[in-house]
C-alpha cells in the first residue's frame, strides 16, 4: 500500500518537478559550439599533429638522430639521415603515418633536439591514405609555436659545448 | 668458436698465483692481470682502453678494483695478480670511484649522441647508464677542438679515405693509436699535444689509409672515429646482425652484416672475434668488400646474345637457349668439346654441383677452378701439391717462435695471417724471417729479410738446406744426394745463383734448425709462378732436411675462400684413379674423356677444338696470366655461358649471361685454408634476379634432361661422402729432385713485373666497392727510389710498362720498401690490366719501363 | 496444446544498448529470457601481447584504450604494478596528484555510465547532462597530458608533466559544479517512476552470489559488501584520506545507481582533501635509469643526455619476479600481473578487467527475467567493451 502511495507522489509531485529542470535549460544559453564556424582553443599541451622546429636563423634544429621513432610506441615515424655538404647530420626523409600515430605524444618528450613537437592542430581529413604519409616539407612550415619550449632555443652548437644560456 | 673470455695466459708460464675475488679463491697463471683473470671468472669489469689482444696501458682508469692493503683504488687490467691478494670488484669504493671516473671522462664530451653514429653501441653510454649518475655537476663551457676551416658545427674532419675523426668525442683511450701500432705495425695515427688538449689525429701530412684502418673505427668505444661508410646511414637498433665469412681471403675471416631487413639492405660489416682466425680484427677488403652486393652495376637480368648484341632476358628464356645449345653440343660434338671454370670463392654447395654438372650433366672432364695460375700440373701428384695440401694452423703462428715466409707479399695476400705474423712478433719475441723477390710489408719485424732474384726461389730454398747440410744441421740426410738434387755443389754457389749473401742464408738455415716450433708459410708468389712444381720440391727437400713436420708446420697456403674445398670436392680436372673411384660410385658414372685443366681448355679453344664452356664466377681475361690469349680463346668458342655479378670483359664475349647471387645473399659453407668448414648466413635476400650458382646449374642441368638432385639432402649427403675422401698427402721421405730451370731474359726488358694484389683490391670485383676505390682506384706501379731515379719520374708520373704481350700506362709510386730492379704491379684493375704485360709461357715477365711525359 | 517453443535472438554486436561490441545471445520464451549468453571478442585487439613486445614505457599508451571510459586508472593502475616490479617509491605530490586525477576519472567514468544508463531506460536529457559535466573532467584531462581521452599522464615513476598551472582552478570549478548537478540527476531520476519500475528489483544478486562470481566495484557493494580496494589494500597514499565506501542493500539496478551517485559525492570529497593537501615539489621520482631526466638536463648536461638516450632506445631493465597490483578503478578491480625476466620488455603482462569479471554475471542477472531488463542489466554492469576484450 505504502508502495503503490509512494509511486502515486513519484508520479504526481516528484516527476513534474524532474520536468522542470529540462525547462530550466530550455531558457540557458546552450553549452554546445557550432564546431566548423566555432571552435574552442585547445590547452597549451594539446597533442594534435606533428610539427618540425627551425633554429632562429632558420636552419633544421631536427638531426634525424632517430630517437623520435625508437620511442613511437606505433612505430609511425620512419627517418633516413643524410650528411650536408658541411659534414652536418640531417634528415633526408622524416615521415610520420598519421594513421598509425596514436598521438601519444612521445616523440616529442624524447627529442634531445626539441625539433618536433605536437602542435594544436586536430583538423586532417583527407580522401585517401597516402595523404596522412606526412613529410619532412609538411611538417617544417610555420606554425603557432607553444609557449614552453622555446625558452630553451638557442644554437646547437652553443648548447653542444655547454655555453651557458640566457635565462 | 673461441671462448672469447678465456683467460689468455702469456705463453711459457707454468707458475700460478693464488687470490681472491669477490671472495672467491681463484688460481691463475703468473703474469695474469686482475682483469684478465676476473673475465676468466665471469666477472666483468668495464673497461674503455683495455682490449684482449693489445697491451694493457691503464689510460682510462674506469677498470678501478679495490685491493685489500692497497690504500688507492687500482686499475686492474694493469695490475698483475699476485699471491693472496684480496680484489672486491663491486664495492662501494669501487662504484664510487666508477662513478667519478665517468664524471671526469664526460668532462669536456659534447652532447652529440643525437647526432653521433656511435648511439645505441657507445661504450661510453653503456658505461654510463650502468655506472654513472644521471646528473651532472660540471656546467661549465667545455673545451672544443676545432680547426680553422672546418665549416661544420659538428667540428668532424676526415683523417682517412673512410676515417672521420671527432676529437671532441675522444675520451682519449688511445685504443686506435695502440692497435695501429701493436698489431698493424702502422704509424699513421697518434696522439698530439698534451694534458687536457691531447689529440688524436692522423700523423702531419699523412692520411689513416693502412690495410687495417676500420678496426679503428670498431674498436674505438666513442663516436671519435667512424667511418663513412656507415656514417649517418641508419640506426643500430634497426639492424639485424647476421653471422657470415670472408670471401675475398682464404682464411675465412668471421664477420658480421648489419641488415636491414625492409630495405634488404647491408649496411656494414665487423668482426665476429674469432681467436683460431683472425682475433677479431679484418682487413679493410673484408670490412667493405660487401659493397659489391649493393652495387648499382650488378647484372640486372639474364642477357642472351642475339645478332652480336647482348640483349636482357627472362630467366626461362636463357635458361632455355643454353639448355639447347649445350645439349646439342655435347651430343653432336662428344663431351671433349664442353669445359668449365669455377671461380674458388664460391660455396661448397655451388662448387659441387658444378662438378656434377660437368661431370655428369656434361660427361666431360674438363673441370677447373685454378684460373689466375699458368703452367697448372696434369695430375696432383706432385711437389707443388704436396707442399699444398699440408694441414696448417693458424693460431699456431702466435707461438712459433721462428716464422719463415717464403715467396709471399704477405699483407697483400693474407692479411690475417700477416697480423699473426706481427702479433707472435710482438707479443712472444718469435723471429721472422722472409725470403722473397721483393721487399714485402712485414719487413719491419723481420729479423731478416732476404731479397733474392726475380724466378730463383727454389734455388734460394736449396741454399738453405744446402747450407744447413754444411754446418751439420741436417743430420739423416745424404751430402751427396742433396748436392745431386739441387743441382749445387755448395751452399755458396746457390746463394750466389740467387743474389744472396751466404751468411744470410745461413742465418735462416740456423734459426730453423734451432727453432723449437716452426712456420714456414708459402704463398702466390710461389704458387704463380711457371715453375710451381720445382718450387715444391725444393721445400719438400726443406722439410726432409729440418724435419719441419715434426716441430711446426709449413704449407703453400690457399688463396681463395674455398680454394681448399674446391680442392677437395674435386674441381680439378685429373684426380686419379682414387678420388675419381669414389666420385664413380657416388654418381655411378665419371666420364673417361680426357681431362683438360684451364690451360689446357684455353689452349683446345684457340684451336676450335673446344666448343662451349660455362664460367661460374671467373673473368678469365683478367686474372688468366695472359690477357690476349684468353680472350682469343673464348672468343673462339661456340658457345659461352658467364655467370658473374658484373658486366666484365668476359661475359661481353658470352652468349648467354646470367646474373649470380653474391656470398652476402643465400647461405653457405666455404672451407678456409685451415680446412676448417664454416658457414655464412645470407645477409639478404638475392638482389635484382640474381640467383645462387648451385641453384643455376641445377636449373640448367634439368634442362638438359639430367637433373643432378632429387633434393637438397640428396646433395649434401653426396658432398660429405665425397668430403670423406682425404687428399692430404704427405711429405716424401726421400729428397726430390729440384730441375734447374733457365734464366730467361729479353735484353731490352730490364725490370721484373710483379704482380699481386693490392691490400685495397683483391679479385675483380672489389673494383665495385666505393670504399675500396677511395683507397685505391687505379693500378699502379711501385719502385724503388733508385729505379724511380734511374727513370727520373717521381710520384704524381706515369710510366709506360712495356713486355712482348702488350703494354700498360700507370701512375708512379716510389717507395722505400722495395730496393731492387722490380716493379710491383697490382693486378684486376680494369683501367689498366697488367695481365696483359704477362706470358703464359714465361716464369719472369720483364718489362721495360719509360717515363710518360705529358 | 501446442509445445512451447523458445526463440533464439542475438542482441548486438551491434545494438545501441550494448555499450560498444557485445553480443548477447538470448533464448527466449515470449517475453521471457530462458537463457542469456553474452559472446565477447568483437574488439579484441591483443593489448596484452602488445604490451609484451614493447619496452616498458612504450606499452603504457596500450593501457589507455582499455577501459577508455577511465584511462588515467589504467595508467595508474599499470605504472603502479611496474613500480612495484621496479621497487620504486614517487614523490608525495605525486600521490596526492594521483588520486586526485584518479578520483575525477571516477566521476567522469560514473557520469558517463550515467548518462548512458538513463538513456537506455528512456532518458535522454540525462546523457545530455552528464556528457555536459563530464566535458569539465575532459578538459583537465586535456591541459594535464594534451589528450582528452588517450591521456597517458601518470608515467612510471611520476607524471608525464607537472600539473598545469590552472589545474587548481579547474578542479575547484569541478568541486563547485558537480554537487549542484548531482541534485538534478537525483531529481531527474531518483523519485522518477519510470526510472524506478525500470531499475528496481532488476538485474538482482545476492552478496553471496557477487562475492562467488568475484564481482567487483559497484556491482559488488551493491549487494551489501563493503569491499574497496582504497581502503582494503590501500595504494597511492588513500590511506590518508578520509571517505566512506558506499554500498547498497538490495543489490538491484536500482540501489546500484545510488551508489554510483553516492561514489562521486565521496570521490568529490578525496579531491578536495588532495587538493588541500597537495605538497609541492618534484611532479617524478629521481631514479636514475629509470625515470627520464628533465628535459632541461638533457639539453644542457651530457650524463642526462646519456640516460635520457639509453632510456628511449633501450628502456630500463626490470627485474627478474612477477608483481600483482591491483587498484579500484570505477568499474571495479583492474588488476595487472607483470612478470619481469631482466630485460627491458615484459615476459607477461596480464590484466584483471574488472568489466569482464563483471559481465560473466549477465547470465544470472537476466535469466526468468524479461526482455527490457537485459538492457538495464547490461547497463548497470558498467562494462567498456574495450576493456572486456582488451
Amino acid at each position: 500500500m505504502t508502495e503503490i502511495l509512494k509511486a502515486f507522489v513519484n508520479v504526481i509531485i516528484k516527476m513534474p518537478q524532474g520536468f522542470g529542470v529540462t525547462l530550466k535549460y530550455l531558457f540557458r544559453k546552450p553549452v554546445t559550439v557550432q564546431y566548423p564556424k566555432q571552435k574552442i582553443p585547445m590547452t597549451p599541451r594539446y597533442r594534435g599533429r606533428h610539427y618540425l622546429e627551425r633554429y632562429d636563423d632558420g636552419t633544421e634544429r631536427c638531426v634525424c638522430c632517430g630517437l623520435c621513432a625508437a620511442a613511437c610506441p606505433a612505430d609511425a615515424i620512419y627517418m633516413e639521415p643524410e650528411e650536408t655538404a658541411n659534414g652536418e647530420r640531417k634528415a633526408k626523409v622524416y615521415e610520420i603515418n598519421l594513421l598509425r600515430c596514436i598521438f601519444c605524444g612521445f616523440c616529442e618528450e624524447a627529442c634531445p633536439e626539441e625539433a618536433v613537437f605536437l602542435g594544436q592542430d586536430y583538423e586532417f581529413s583527407a580522401d585517401n591514405r597516402n595523404s596522412f604519409i606526412w613529410t619532412k616539407d609538411q611538417m617544417l612550415v610555420k606554425h603557432p609555436r607553444k609557449e614552453n619550449p622555446l625558452k630553451r632555443i638557442i644554437r646547437r652548437v652553443r648548447r653542444v659545448y655547454g655555453v651557458p644560456t640566457a635565462k | 668458436m673461441a671462448d672469447s673470455t678465456k683467460i689468455e695466459t702469456p705463453a711459457r708460464t707454468v707458475e700460478t698465483v693464488t687470490f681472491t675475488i669477490n671472495g672467491r679463491t681463484a688460481t691463475v697463471a703468473k703474469g695474469t692481470t686482475v682483469l684478465q683473470a676476473a673475465h676468466g671468472l665471469g666477472i666483468t669489469i668495464p673497461s674503455f682502453c683495455w682490449h684482449p689482444k693489445l697491451k694493457p696501458v691503464g689510460a682510462c682508469r674506469m677498470c678501478y678494483v679495490e685491493i685489500e692493503k692497497m690504500p688507492k683504488l687500482q686499475v686492474s687490467c694493469a695490475t698483475e695478480v699476485t699471491n693472496g691478494m684480496v680484489v672486491f670488484t663491486e664495492s662501494d669504493k669501487v662504484k664510487q670511484g666508477r662513478r667519478a671516473i665517468i664524471e671526469f671522462t664526460l668532462l669536456n664530451h659534447p652532447l652529440d649522441c643525437p647526432t653521433c653514429d656511435k648511439g645505441g653501441e657507445c661504450d661510453l653510454q653503456n658505461l654510463t647508464f650502468a655506472h654513472g649518475y644521471d646528473d651532472s655537476r660540471f656546467a661549465f663551457q667545455k673545451l672544443r677542438k676545432i680547426e680553422a676551416g672546418v665549416p661544420s658545427t659538428f667540428d668532424d674532419i676526415k683523417i682517412g679515405p673512410e676515417i672521420v675523426l671527432n676529437r671532441n668525442r675522444c675520451i682519449l683511450c688511445y685504443k686506435c693509436v695502440r692497435a695501429n701500432k701493436e698489431a698493424f705495425g702502422e704509424y699513421d695515427l697518434g696522439a698530439f699535444e698534451r694534458g687536457n688538449h691531447t689529440e688524436i689525429n692522423a700523423a702531419p701530412g699523412q692520411q689513416v689509409d693502412n690495410p687495417f684502418s676500420g678496426n679503428l673505427v670498431e674498436i674505438c668505444p666513442v663516436g671519435a672515429l667512424t667511418n663513412t661508410d656507415w656514417r649517418y646511414k641508419i640506426r643500430v637498433w634497426l639492424t639485424d646482425q647476421k653471422a657470415s665469412i670472408c670471401p675475398f681471403t682464404s682464411s675465412g675471416t668471421n664477420i658480421q652484416f648489419y641488415v636491414e631487413r625492409h630495405k634488404n639492405r647491408i649496411f656494414r660489416t665487423t668482426g665476429r672475434r674469432n681467436d683460431a682466425i683472425d682475433d677479431g680484427w679484418l682487413s679493410d677488403v673484408t670490412r667493405y668488400g660487401y659493397q659489391i652486393i649493393q652495387s648499382p652495376d650488378r647484372l640486372k637480368t639474364p642477357l642472351i646474345k642475339k645478332n652480336g648484341k647482348q640483349v636482357p632476358a627472362t630467366w626461362d628464356e636463357a635458361l632455355a637457349v643454353a639448355a639447347a645449345r649445350l645439349t646439342e653440343i655435347r651430343d653432336k660434338k662428344g663431351c671433349v668439346c664442353v669445359g668449365g671454370l669455377a671461380s674458388p670463392s664460391l660455396d661448397n654447395a655451388s662448387l659441387y654441383t658444378f662438378n656434377k654438372f660437368m661431370r655428369v650433366a656434361m660427361e666431360s672432364n674438363n673441370v677447373d677452378y685454378r684460373t689466375e695460375y699458368r703452367r697448372l700440373p696434369s695430375s696432383l701428384d706432385n711437389p707443388y701439391d704436396i707442399a699444398a695440401s699440408q694441414a696448417f694452423t693458424i693460431a699456431d703462428i702466435d707461438e712459433s717462435d721462428v716464422i719463415v715466409v717464403i715467396g709471399s707479399d704477405l699483407v697483400r695476400e693474407h692479411p690475417n695471417e700477416y697480423l699473426r705474423v706481427r702479433k707472435a712478433e710482438q707479443f712472444n719475441r718469435s723471429k721472422v724471417f722472409l725470403l722473397n723477390p721483393l721487399s714485402t710489408k712485414p719487413s719491419d719485424v723481420a729479423a731478416l729479410e732476404l731479397v733474392h732474384k726475380p724466378g730463383a726461389e727454389e734455388i734460394a730454398i736449396s741454399a738453405i738446406c744446402l747450407a744447413a747440410m754444411e754446418s751439420g744441421w741436417a743430420s739423416g740426410v745424404n751430402a751427396d744426394d742433396l748436392k745431386s738434387k739441387t743441382g749445387f755443389k755448395k751452399a755458396a754457389d746457390a746463394a750466389g745463383a740467387c743474389g744472396l749473401d751466404l751468411i744470410e742464408i745461413q742465418a735462416v738455415a740456423r734459426a730453423i734448425a734451432e727453432g723449437k716450433k716452426i712456420t714456414i708459410i708459402a704463398g702466390e708468389l710461389v704458387t704463380r709462378s711457371r715453375e710451381r712444381e720445382a718450387i715444391g720440391a725444393a721445400l719438400c727437400n726443406l722439410n726432409r732436411v729440418f724435419g719441419v713436420d715434426g716441430k711446426g708446420q709449413m704449407a703453400i697456403l690457399a688463396r681463395h675462400a674455398n680454394s681448399v674445398g674446391a680442392a677437395r670436392l674435386g674441381l680439378t680436372p685429373d684426380l686419379g684413379a682414387g678420388f675419381a673411384g669414389a666420385l664413380k660410385s657416388i654418381w655411378g658414372q665419371y666420364p673417361e674423356t680426357p681431362p683438360q685443366n684451364t690451360d689446357a681448355m684455353l689452349a683446345a679453344a684457340r684451336k676450335e677444338e673446344l666448343d662451349a664452356m660455362i664460367l661460374v664466377g671467373v673473368n678469365p681475361v683478367m686474372i688468366y696470366p695472359d690477357r690476349e690469349f684468353a680472350r682469343e680463346a673464348l672468343d673462339k668458342l661456340d658457345f659461352l655461358i658467364a655467370c658473374d655479378l658484373f658486366e666484365t670483359e668476359t661475359t661481353q664475349l658470352a652468349d648467354v649471361v646470367l646474373p649470380l647471387a653474391g656470398w652476402a645473399e643465400y647461405r653457405g659453407e666455404y672451407f678456409n685454408l685451415e680446412g676448417r668448414l664454416q658457414s655464412a648466413e645470407p645477409g639478404i635476400a638475392p638482389l635484382n634476379e640474381a640467383r645462387p650458382a648451385h641453384q643455376i646449374l641445377e636449373s640448367l642441368a634439368e634442362q638438359c634432361g639430367s637433373p643432378l638432385f632429387a633434393g637438397m639432402d640428396q646433395r649434401n649427403a653426396e658432398m660429405e661422402k665425397i668430403l670423406k675422401v682425404d687428399i692430404r698427402r704427405p711429405w716424401p721421405t726421400g729428397l726430390i729432385e729440384v730441375k734447374p730451370q733457365p734464366q730467361e731474359t729479353a735484353p731490352e726488358r730490364t725490370v721484373a713485373l710483379i704482380m699481386g694484389d693490392d691490400p685495397h683490391h683483391s679479385g675483380y670485383l672489389t673494383e665495385k666497392a666505393p670504399s675500396l676505390v677511395g683507397f685505391c682506384g687505379e693500378a699502379y706501379a711501385e719502385l724503388s727510389p733508385e729505379l724511380a731515379a734511374k727513370l727520373k719520374v717521381g710520384a704524381g708520373d706515369s710510366v709506360r710498362l712495356e713486355a712482348a704481350t702488350g703494354k700498360i700506362i700507370v701512375p708512379v709510386r716510389v717507395s722505400e720498401h722495395i730496393d731492387n730492379d722490380v716493379v710491383f704491379v697490382p693486378r684486376n684493375f680494369m683501367a689498366a690490366p697488367v695481365n696483359s704485360l704477362v706470358s703464359r709461357k714465361q716464369r719472369v715477365d720483364w718489362v721495360k719501363i719509360s717515363k710518360v711525359s705529358d | 496444446m501446442a509445445e512451447s517453443k523458445t526463440l533464439n535472438i542475438n542482441m548486438g554486436p551491434q545494438h545501441p544498448s550494448t555499450h560498444g561490441v557485445l553480443r548477447v545471445e538470448l533464448e527466449v520464451d515470449g517475453e521471457t529470457i530462458v537463457r542469456a549468453k553474452p559472446i565477447i571478442g568483437y574488439l579484441h585487439t591483443g593489448i596484452e601481447k602488445t604490451m609484451e613486445s614493447k619496452l616498458y614505457y612504450k606499452a603504457l599508451p596500450c593501457t589507455d584504450r582499455m577501459d577508455y571510459l577511465a584511462p588515467m586508472s589504467n595508467n595508474l593502475g599499470y605504472c603502479l604494478a611496474v613500480e612495484k616490479l621496479l621497487d620504486i617509491d614517487v614523490p608525495e605530490k605525486v600521490k596526492y596528484a594521483r588520486v586526485c586525477l584518479a578520483e575525477l576519472t571516477r566521476i567522469g567514468s560514473h557520469l558517463v555510465w550515467l548518462g548512458t544508463h538513463a538513456l537506455d531506460l528512456g532518458a535522454m536529457s540525462m546523457l545530455l547532462y552528464a556528457f555536459r559535466e563530464r566535458e569539465l573532467i575532459i578538459d583537465i584531462y586535456e591541459a594535464c597530458g594534451g589528450q582528452r581521452m588517450m591521456t597517458s599522464y601518470i608515467r612510471i615513476g611520476g607524471l608525464a608533466h607537472d600539473l598545469p598551472p590552472d589545474f587548481n582552478a579547474r578542479v575547484q570549478k569541478v568541486l563547485k559544479v558537480i554537487p549542484q548537478r548531482l541534485q538534478e540527476y537525483e531529481t531527474l531520476l531518483t523519485r522518477n517512476q519510470i526510472f524506478i519500475n525500470r531499475t528496481k528489483g532488476v538485474a538482482v544478486i545476492s552478496a553471496e552470489d557477487a562475492i562467488n562470481w568475484s564481482l567487483s566495484g559497484p556491482m559488488l557493494r551493491g549487494s551489501g559488501v563493503k569491499h574497496d580496494l582504497r581502503k582494503a589494500n590501500p595504494y597511492s597514499g588513500y590511506e590518508k584520506f578520509d571517505f566512506d565506501i558506499a554500498f547498497g542493500t538490495n543489490g538491484d539496478a536500482y540501489d546500484r545507481y545510488l551508489l554510483r551517485l553516492e561514489e562521486i559525492r565521496q570521490s568529490l570529497r578525496i579531491i578536495k582533501q588532495s587538493l588541500d593537501g597537495m605538497p609541492s615539489g618534484p611532479y617524478r621520482a629521481h631514479v636514475p635509469g629509470v625515470v627520464l631526466p628533465p628535459k632541461e638536463d638533457v639539453l644542457h648536461k651530457m650524463e642526462s643526455m646519456i640516460f635520457h638516450f639509453k632510456l628511449v632506445t633501450e628502456g630500463f631493465k626490470a627485474p627478474v619476479g612477477s608483481v600483482y597490483q591491483a587498484i579500484e578503478s570505477p568499474k571495479g578491480e583492474i588488476g595487472f600481473y607483470i612478470t619481469g625476466d631482466g630485460t627491458p620488455i615484459p615476459r607477461r603482462v596480464r590484466v584483471r578487467p574488472p568489466s569482464f569479471i563483471n559481465l560473466a554475471c549477465l547470465p544470472a542477472l537476466c535469466e526468468g527475467r524479461l526482455l527490457s531488463d537485459v538492457v538495464c542489466s547490461i547497463g548497470s554492469i558498467d562494462i567498456v567493451l574495450g576493456e572486456v576484450d582488451r
